[in-house]
C-alpha cells in the first residue's frame, strides 16, 4: 500500500508538472497577466502539492475499505488482472468499431466478449446478447429517438 | 450551461418573402420529377447550439413538420461546443446520404475569420433559409443611457469604461457591437466585450448591474422589454419592427446606417447531391409556408422568411465577406 | 379561483398525462446517460398539441421525477442517473449493499417528494421576492457560491485529505478542457475539435463511478454472485423509511428550504443545491463521522434538496423569462408558443396558468409517490440478478447512455479514459465524489472569475464590492478558514500521542 501510495504521489507530481508545461504556453487576456492558463495551472500546482504530501505520508497505511475481497495467490491475481485488463480492451474495440461496425454488430460483440468474460457459457451470452441488443434499439433509437449508427447494416437501416 | 444563441428573427423585407414564394412554387412545379428523393429511415439533424435556444426551436419546429411531411422520424441532436465549431464540423463531415443535415447558422461565415476552424460556408450545402434576426442595443431599466447617442457619447468620451455583453468572445453578437463602435468612428472595444454563455446569461449580468449594455438577439429579450425590465435603445436593422414602434432601428438613427443580422439555415454536408438537397428545399418550403410554422413565428415575434438553395448560398457568401471585414477591421482576424 | 384550478387539473387527460410523464421521467432518470433536458427535448414535439397547461405539467412531471430516479442505478449500482444523485451515492449504495436497497430507495423517494412540494409552495409565496434576489447574482456572486459548491467536496469527504483534494483537482483539471471563456482558446484538446466543448459531464459520470465499478467487478471474480441476497419487504421499507423520515424531519425541512433557494440562483440548480445541503447535514449532524459509510441522514438532505431546487429553478423563467437552464429555456418557449409570455406580468395577466402550475407541480410530486414505489420494486429485482449477467447489460446501457450525449465515439473514448482513472484512484483509496465536483462545477467557477477579471479589469476588491457578493465572499472565505484549521488541529493531534 505504501508503495502504491509513493507511485501514485509522483505520478501526480509528474502529470501536474506536465499540465504546468502545458498550460505556460497559452495565450493571456488582454490587459492582464493571466489568461487561459490560469486555471489549469492551478490545478497543475494542487495535484503537484497533493502528490507531495502523499508520496512523502506514504508510510502511514492509507484508511482503505478492505471489504472487498482480494485474491491473494499469484494465479489468481494474475487471473483476474487479466480479466480486468481484457474488459478495458473490449471498451476499447467498441470506442473503435461502433461507429464502422454499426451500434447492433459492435454492441452483440460488446455484450457477448463481456459476458465471457464474467464467466458465461458462450450459449447463455448468445441468448443474451440478441435480446439485450434488441431491445436497446428499441429503448433508443425508436423511442428515445438517439441516432444510432447502422454501420455496415445501413443497407437495412429503417 | 450549454450556450444559448437566439434566432427569432426580426426583420426582413418582405420583398423577400414574396420572392421567395414565386420563386419556390414554380420550382416545385418544374422540377418534382428530378427531387423524387425520399427518406426511408431516421434522418439526424444536427444543431450546433443548445436545447432550448433560438436556433433549437426553430430546428425542432421545422423537424416535426418535416417528420409529417416526408413519414420518417427527425431527430434533433444537439451538438454544442467551441462557439458553434463542434457541430457545425459534425454537419459538414457527415455522409452526404440525406441521413445527415443540420441548422447551420451565421457563425460559419465568422468563426473562420476568427481562427477557430479551417471550416467555410463552402463545406456545406446549404437547403434553406428559415430565420433571420437582428442585434439588439439593450440596457437595465434604470441606466442613464436614454438613447443611442447618449450611449456612444458616453463611450466616446470614456473609452473602456462602459462593458457589454450577449455571446462568447467573437461571437456575432460581440461582431455586432464592435463593428457598430468601429463604424461610428469609435474605437471597437470603447465598450469593453465580457464574454458569456449565450443571450440568458448576458441578460441575466444586464439586470444584476454586471455589464452596462448588452447585444443579443432582440428577440431574445422581447417580453423583458416589453415588460419594462430592460430598455432597448435600439437594434441593428434597417427595418422598422412592428412590435417596438418607438426604438429605433440603427439604419436610420446612426449616422453610418450600421445594421447587422444573424440568420439560420438548413444545410447539408458538403457534396449533398442535388437530387437530395432539391426534395429538402420543397419540403422545406412547404413546412415553412404552413400554418403551424406562422404560428410558430408569431409566437416568436418573428416574420417567416424563407430563402431557396440559391439564395441561401448567396446570403452565405454576402455575409461571409462583410463579416470578414468587420472581424478584421476591429482587429479579431487570426 | 382555487375551484377553477382544480377543475384544469384534476380532468382525465391532465392527470394522464402527469402519470405517464412521471412513468417517462423515472425511466429516463433511472437511465445513467439519460438526461432530463434530453428527455424534455424529446417532449416538444409533443406539446405542439398539448394546451399550455397539460404542456407545461408534463414538462414538470418529467424533470421532478427524473431528478428523483437518478437516486436508483446510485443505490443499485453505484451509477449515480444524474450529477445531483453524486453527492450522495456512496452512502446509498453501501446501504443496499447491506440489504436496505428498497427502504433507502423509499427515503430518497418520500424526501424528493417533500421537498418537491416545499419548493413549490416556496414558489407559489414568496417567487416574486425570491426573483428579484435571484436577479441581483452577477458573475461574482456566481463564482462565490459555486466555490461554496467546492469547498463541499472536501467537506464530506472520510479519505485522507491530501487525497480529497489531489481528487478535487483532477476534476479541476478536466473541466479546464476544451475551450475557454476569456479568449476562445483550445485548451488539451491535441487538435480534436470534439473535445473543444470539454468533457460533458455525463459520460464523465459514466466513467468514473460506471466503469470503474463493472472493472472492479471483473477483477473480484465474484461473478456468480449477487450484488445483495436479501431483499426487504416493500411493507417493512416503508416502514422503515417513514420512521427515518420522522427521525430526520428537521433535515428535510431544512434542506427543501435551503434547496429551493439555491436552486433559484442563477447558474446553481440541483447538483449544487444536492452538494451542499449534503455538507451542510454533515457538518450539523451528530454523527458525521459516519457520512459516506451508509448513513441514511445525508440521503434525506440531498434527496429534498435537489428536488426542492427544481421549483426554486423556475423563479427566475416565470417572473422574468429568462431561463435558469435548458428545461426552464423549453418551456419558456411552450409558453411563446402559446401565446403566454413569461414576465411580471404573466401573473396579473394569466394567473389561471401560474397556479395550475403550481397545482401541477404539487400533484406531480404526489403521483410520484406510488409510480416511485412501482419502479423501485422492479428495479430492486435487478439485484438478484447474477452479476455475471447483470455486468455487461450495465455496461451497454452505459455506453449506448454516453453516446447519446455526444452522438459520436467520442463519448466512448471519455468513459474508457475516466473509467480507467476512478478505477486506479478507488484502489488507491482517491474519493471520487470530489472529482466529480470539479467536474461540474470547475467550469462555473473559472467562467465566473474570468469574466469578473475582466469587468473589473484584474481589480480582486470587485470580488467584494457587492452586497450579496461580500456576504457569500466572506462565507466562503470562513469555511476555507474553518477547513485549514481543522486540517492543522487533527496533524497536530496526530502528532502528539506519538511524541
Amino acid at each position: 500500500m505504501a508503495q502504491h501510495d509513493r507511485l501514485a504521489g509522483c505520478l501526480l507530481i509528474l502529470f501536474g508538472a506536465l499540465v504546468l508545461w502545458r498550460a505556460s504556453g497559452f495565450p493571456s487576456m488582454a490587459g492582464l497577466a493571466y489568461g487561459p492558463g490560469l486555471f489549469p495551472s492551478i490545478a497543475a500546482i494542487g495535484l503537484i502539492g497533493c502528490g507531495a504530501i502523499i508520496a512523502l505520508g506514504a508510510r502511514r497505511p492509507a484508511s482503505r475499505d478492505t471489504s472487498r475481497s482480494e485474491s491473494t495467490t499469484g494465479t489468481s491475481r494474475r487471473r483476474a488482472n487479466a480479466r480486468m485488463a481484457s474488459l478495458l480492451g473490449v471498451v476499447l474495440g467498441y470506442a473503435l468499431l461502433l461507429e464502422p461496425l454499426g451500434f447492433h454488430v459492435a454492441s452483440l460483440l460488446l455484450v457477448v466478449a463481456a459476458a465471457r468474460i464474467f464467466g458465461l457459457p458462450w450459449g447463455r451470452c448468445l441468448l443474451l446478447a440478441v435480446p439485450l441488443v434488441v431491445a436497446v434499439h428499441a429503448l433508443f433509437y425508436s423511442l428515445l429517438h438517439v441516432p444510432l449508427p447502422w454501420g455496415v447494416l445501413t443497407p437495412v437501416a429503417w | 450551461m450549454k450556450q444559448v444563441r437566439s434566432t427569432l428573427s426580426t426583420a426582413t423585407t418582405l420583398a423577400f418573402g414574396i420572392a421567395a414564394a414565386a420563386m419556390s412554387s414554380t420550382a416545385v412545379a418544374d422540377t418534382s420529377d428530378q427531387c423524387g428523393w425520399q427518406p426511408d429511415r431516421a434522418v439526424t439533424v444536427i444543431v450546433p447550439w443548445g436545447t432550448g435556444g433560438g436556433t433549437d426551436a426553430n430546428a425542432r419546429r421545422l423537424a416535426s413538420l418535416l417528420e409529417d411531411e416526408m413519414g420518417v422520424p427527425f431527430n434533433v441532436v444537439n451538438r454544442t461546443g467551441g462557439n458553434g465549431v463542434v457541430g457545425h464540423t459534425m454537419l459538414a463531415r457527415g455522409k452526404p446520404d440525406g441521413y445527415t443535415i443540420g441548422a447551420a447558422t451565421v457563425e460559419i461565415d465568422t468563426m473562420h475569420w476568427i481562427g477557430l476552424t479551417p471550416l467555410t460556408y463552402r463545406d456545406i450545402t446549404p437547403i434553406a433559409l428559415i430565420d433571420r434576426t437582428s442585434a439588439g442595443v439593450l440596457v437595465a431599466k434604470d441606466s442613464p443611457y436614454a438613447s443611442l447617442d447618449d450611449l456612444l457619447d458616453a463611450a466616446r468620451d470614456n473609452p473602456g469604461e462602459l462593458t457589454a455583453s450577449g455571446t462568447a468572445q467573437g461571437g456575432i453578437w460581440h461582431l455586432a457591437l464592435a463593428g457598430m463602435l468601429k463604424a461610428e468612428g469609435l474605437a471597437p472595444d470603447a465598450i469593453r466585450w465580457i464574454p458569456s454563455k449565450g443571450a440568458g446569461p448576458a441578460l441575466k449580468e444586464l439586470m444584476a448591474g454586471g455589464v452596462d449594455v448588452a447585444t443579443p438577439a432582440l428577440s431574445e429579450a422581447l417580453p423583458l422589454v416589453e415588460q419594462g425590465e430592460i430598455k432597448a435603445l435600439g437594434y441593428m436593422s434597417d427595418t422598422p419592427m412592428e412590435q417596438l414602434p418607438d426604438v429605433p432601428a440603427t439604419g436610420e438613427a446612426l449616422d453610418s446606417g450600421w445594421t447587422l443580422g444573424a440568420f439560420v439555415t438548413i444545410s447539408g454536408p458538403k457534396g449533398l447531391p442535388d437530387e437530395i438537397a432539391c426534395a429538402y428545399e420543397q419540403a422545406v418550403d412547404q413546412a415553412v409556408h404552413s400554418d403551424a410554422w406562422a404560428e410558430f413565428k408569431q409566437s416568436r415575434g418573428a416574420p417567416v422568411v424563407f430563402e431557396d438553395r440559391q439564395q441561401t448560398r448567396q446570403t452565405l457568401a454576402e455575409a461571409d465577406d462583410k463579416l470578414g471585414d468587420v472581424i478584421q477591421s476591429i482587429g479579431l482576424a487570426q | 379561483m382555487l375551484v377553477e384550478t382544480l377543475a384544469n387539473l384534476f380532468t382525465p387527460e391532465h392527470l394522464a398525462v402527469i402519470a405517464a410523464c412521471t412513468l417517462y421521467g423515472t425511466v429516463v432518470g433511472a437511465m445513467p446517460g439519460l438526461t432530463a433536458t434530453m428527455a424534455v427535448a424529446l417532449l416538444v414535439p409533443f406539446t405542439y398539441f398539448m394546451d399550455p397547461l397539460m404542456a407545461i405539467s408534463a414538462i414538470v412531471a418529467t424533470t421532478s421525477t427524473a431528478i428523483f430516479a437518478g437516486d436508483i442505478p446510485g443505490a443499485l449500482m453505484r451509477i449515480p442517473g444524474t450529477p445531483a444523485s453524486a453527492a450522495y451515492v456512496e452512502d446509498a449504495h453501501r446501504l443496499s449493499r447491506a440489504g436496505r436497497a428498497r427502504s433507502t430507495l423509499c427515503v430518497s423517494l418520500f424526501a424528493a417528494a417533500i421537498g418537491g412540494l416545499v419548493g413549490v409552495a416556496m414558489l407559489a409565496l414568496i417567487a416574486p421576492q425570491l426573483a428579484r434576489v435571484a436577479m441581483q447574482f452577477s458573475s461574482y456572486e456566481t463564482f462565490w457560491l459555486a466555490c461554496l459548491g467546492l469547498s463541499c467536496a472536501v467537506m464530506t469527504s472520510n479519505a485522507d485529505v491530501a487525497k480529497s483534494f489531489a481528487s478535487l483537482f483532477l476534476g479541476l483539471f478536466i473541466a479546464s478542457i476544451g475551450i475557454d471563456v476569456a479568449v476562445g482558446y483550445p485548451r488539451f484538446t491535441f487538435g480534436n475539435f470534439e473535445l473543444y466543448d470539454g468533457i460533458s459531464f455525463i459520460p464523465a459520470i459514466i466513467g468514473l463511478f460506471a466503469l470503474s465499478e463493472i472493472l472492479r467487478s471483473a477483477r473480484s471474480g465474484e461473478t456468480g454472485t449477487r450484488v445483495t441476497a436479501d431483499q426487504e419487504p416493500l411493507p417493512a421499507a416503508l416502514r422503515e423509511a417513514l420512521a427515518t423520515l420522522r427521525r430526520y424531519k428537521r433535515n428535510v425541512a431544512r434542506s427543501s428550504v435551503l434547496g429551493t433557494l439555491i436552486g433559484a440562483l442563477p447558474g446553481a440548480g440541483a447538483d449544487i443545491a444536492a452538494w451542499i445541503c449534503y455538507a451542510v447535514s454533515r457538518r450539523f449532524s451528530r454523527q458525521p463521522e459516519r457520512y459516506g459509510q451508509g448513513h441514511v441522514e445525508g440521503i434525506v438532505d440531498g434527496g429534498s434538496a435537489n428536488n426542492a431546487a427544481i421549483g426554486g429553478a423556475w423563479t427566475p423563467a416565470l417572473v422574468f423569462g429568462i431561463p435558469g437552464d435548458s428545461v426552464t429555456a423549453i418551456a419558456i418557449g411552450i409558453l411563446l408558443l402559446n401565446g403566454l409570455t413569461p414576465g411580471p406580468r404573466i401573473f396579473t395577466d394569466s394567473p389561471e396558468l401560474v397556479h395550475t402550475l403550481y397545482g401541477a407541480f404539487a400533484l406531480t410530486n404526489l403521483i410520484m409517490i406510488p409510480a416511485g414505489l412501482l419502479v423501485i420494486l422492479v428495479a430492486s429485482w435487478l439485484l438478484r440478478i447474477p452479476r455475471r449477467v447483470l455486468m455487461p447489460i450495465v455496461l451497454l446501457f452505459s455506453l449506448v447512455g454516453a453516446y447519446a450525449i455526444t452522438n459520436s465515439a467520442i463519448a466512448i473514448w471519455i468513459v474508457l479514459a475516466l473509467g480507467a482513472l476512478g478505477y486506479a484512484m478507488e484502489a488507491n483509496g482517491f474519493p471520487l465524489a470530489p472529482a466529480i465536483l470539479g467536474i461540474v462545477l470547475g467550469g462555473i467557477v473559472e467562467d465566473n472569475f474570468m469574466t469578473s477579471m475582466l469587468k473589473a479589469q484584474g481589480d480582486l476588491l470587485a470580488f467584494f464590492e457587492r452586497p450579496w457578493a461580500a456576504a457569500l465572499g466572506t462565507l466562503t472565505l470562513l469555511v476555507w478558514a474553518l477547513l485549514l484549521w481543522r486540517a492543522a488541529r487533527d496533524a497536530l493531534r496526530r502528532r502528539s500521542p506519538a511524541s
